[in-house]
């Protein structure tokens, strides 16, 4: 077991109902984000279900912060989870929370909960019930922050906060990772979150994973190539990755390596992690799962490298 | 403090947050049986079972499986402190009912020798004891919504066959008898929670927190 991965999930089988989760392998290094990506009903919750113990699964492994999961009950000290909504009792006031909460964690910091409340704009009298969606997701970071937690997961954390709220989430994740130990896992479905604060991006569709790897290497590893209703008819040498075909035009994903093969008509510029979604992980044609073409996939992202003079929203992520 | 220990405390703060309910509940109770005090301590006893559904309407609404999954904490650990706390929820009406019934019947002149006292509580831990082995179980496996109407007449279905039969014998129980249904009460408890940790296994392999429409 590794204790230089946050977590690592390998060859992981679940079935839920209906739904299945298949051969879902990735892992993400000590210290970085993960950016979780896919559609409304891909997996992600469940394969977070898996990573915390809850959900069992049928084949495969998964280890979490050096442990085999299911672990021991006293790895999750080590684990804040956020999620879209709240867990916590709504009638509950923030200073009960602190109390009700606190017995279970070793870590615990009052004064650290006490100050993240009054720096959230948090009043410890306001009962859980009364706070809005983004006051609950500060609410869970404070928790999470608290008990000083090595792996942050957040499922969903932004859906419904307008976008000055995912802002601030966003530096608040920053600065949790001004401790190199800290790990975050961000599973979402609007990317936009991850282009700033991404390491590394997965990406899931139907319960398998679909691309793996740091967001830069998979960002370099596509291009989208655009072009008129009668371009990129049965291109030789070149895969069309999600093509979407409409009166006017075609857009489609192809990789890097095999741009150069298609006719300069086409218009071949870098994808975003929006686009690559659509693509690889949207309704249409699939790309073939498994990791992202290589280009340097050992390489853990460099935090201090500038930002991408093609993606000007891909900034270094540190926020101290 | 143990991991069950604190689970049962966080019970305990779970239930508070809503003792206005509780409290009234306990107080209809005394209120309505003032003029009969040898029941009043039965009565109180039947509001734990009440707040043990109350407590598991909580969670079921409040999505606190999630919290109890988030929390460093086994399973195991959860059950029992739901356990550990309805007994001392059970302790504690015990304690309070007790002495109010005594008051009660000394201002009305009603006699209550310790024989009956002691009946009363030995009955009053029996129905506590076996609605609890009941309702644990089947909360754990089929959520509080499924089974909530069972689980709440099932106690004053108890009350109303045993009540009846207590007063007539309150005064002539023999020692055999408070025994065995104070160890029915212990061992229905302790069957109740190996019931409830396979239900609870059962459970956990199906159970899903809520999430929005279409996500997994």
């Amino acid at each position: 077991m590794s204790t230089d991965l946050a977590f690592a999930l390998r060859g992981v089988g679940a079935a839920v109902g209906s739904f299945t989760l298949r051969d879902v392998s990735f892992e993400l290094p000590m210290g970085y984000v993960m950016g979780f990506i896919g559609a409304n009903g891909a997996g992600k919750t469940t394969t977070i279900r898996c990573l915390l113990g809850m959900q069992p699964i049928q084949t495969g492994q998964i280890e979490v912060l050096g442990h085999r999961v299911p672990g021991p009950a006293a790895l999750r000290q080590d684990i804040g989870m956020v999620l879209d909504h709240g867990y916590l009792v709504r009638d509950w006031r923030l200073s009960q929370v602190e109390r009700a909460l606190r017995p279970f964690y070793d870590t615990w910091d009052g004064t650290r909960y006490r100050h993240l409340l009054d720096e959230f704009g948090l009043d410890p009298r306001a009962k859980v019930k009364d706070l809005s969606r983004g006051m609950t997701i500060k609410l869970m970071i404070t928790v999470a922050l608290s008990h000083h937690a090595r792996l942050l997961i957040l499922d969903e954390p932004t859906s419904g906060l307008d976008p000055a709220a995912r802002n601030e989430l966003s530096g608040m994740i920053g600065d949790y990772l001004t401790d190199e130990g800290h790990s975050v896992l961000f599973s979402t479905h609007i990317t936009s979150d991850l282009e700033r604060i991404g390491d590394y991006v997965t990406l899931i569709h139907d319960g398998r994973i679909v691309s793996t790897g740091t967001k830069d290497e998979i960002l370099d590893s596509y291009r989208i190539a655009r072009g008129g209703p009668d371009d990129l008819r049965d291109p030789v040498g070149v895969e069309l990755i999600g093509a979407r075909r409409t009166p006017f035009g075609i857009e489609a994903l192809v990789r890097t390596d095999e741009a150069d093969l298609l006719d300069e008509a086409v218009v071949v510029e870098a994808p975003t992690l929006e686009e690559l979604a659509v693509h690889i992980a949207g309704p249409g044609p699939r790309h073939t799962p498994g990791r992202a073409p290589e280009s340097g996939s050992d390489q853990a992202p460099d935090r201090d490298a500038a930002p991408r003079q093609a993606h000007p929203t891909i900034t270094t992520r540190r926020i101290s | 403090m143990t991991a069950m220990t604190r689970m049962a405390v966080l019970d305990l703060r779970t239930i508070a947050a809503y003792h206005r309910q509780t409290l009234l509940t306990a107080a209809v109770a005394i209120l309505g049986l003032a003029r009969q005090p040898v029941f009043v301590v039965p009565a109180l006893a039947w509001v734990v079972p009440l707040t043990v559904g109350m407590l598991f309407q909580i969670s079921d609404k409040e999505d606190l499986q999630i919290l109890y999954a988030v929390l460093p904490l086994t399973r195991h650990a959860v059950l029992a402190g739901h356990y550990l706390w309805a007994l001392a929820a059970f302790l504690t009406t015990t304690a309070v009912g007790t002495p109010l019934a005594l008051v009660l019947a000394r201002a009305q002149n009603v006699s209550f020798p310790g024989r009956a006292l002691a009946a009363v509580l030995t009955v009053s831990w029996a129905i506590c004891a076996i609605t609890i082995a009941i309702q644990i179980p089947l909360f754990t496996r089929f959520g509080y919504t499924r089974v909530s109407a069972l689980t709440t007449f099932l106690p004053m279905l108890l009350i109303g066959l045993v009540a009846p039969r207590l007063h007539l014998t309150v005064t002539t129980p023999t020692p055999a008898d408070l025994v065995l249904l104070g160890l029915a009460g212990a061992i229905a408890l302790l069957a109740s929670f190996t019931i409830a940790v396979a239900a609870d296994r059962s459970r956990a392999s199906r159970s899903s927190w809520s999430r929005p429409a279409g996500s997994r």
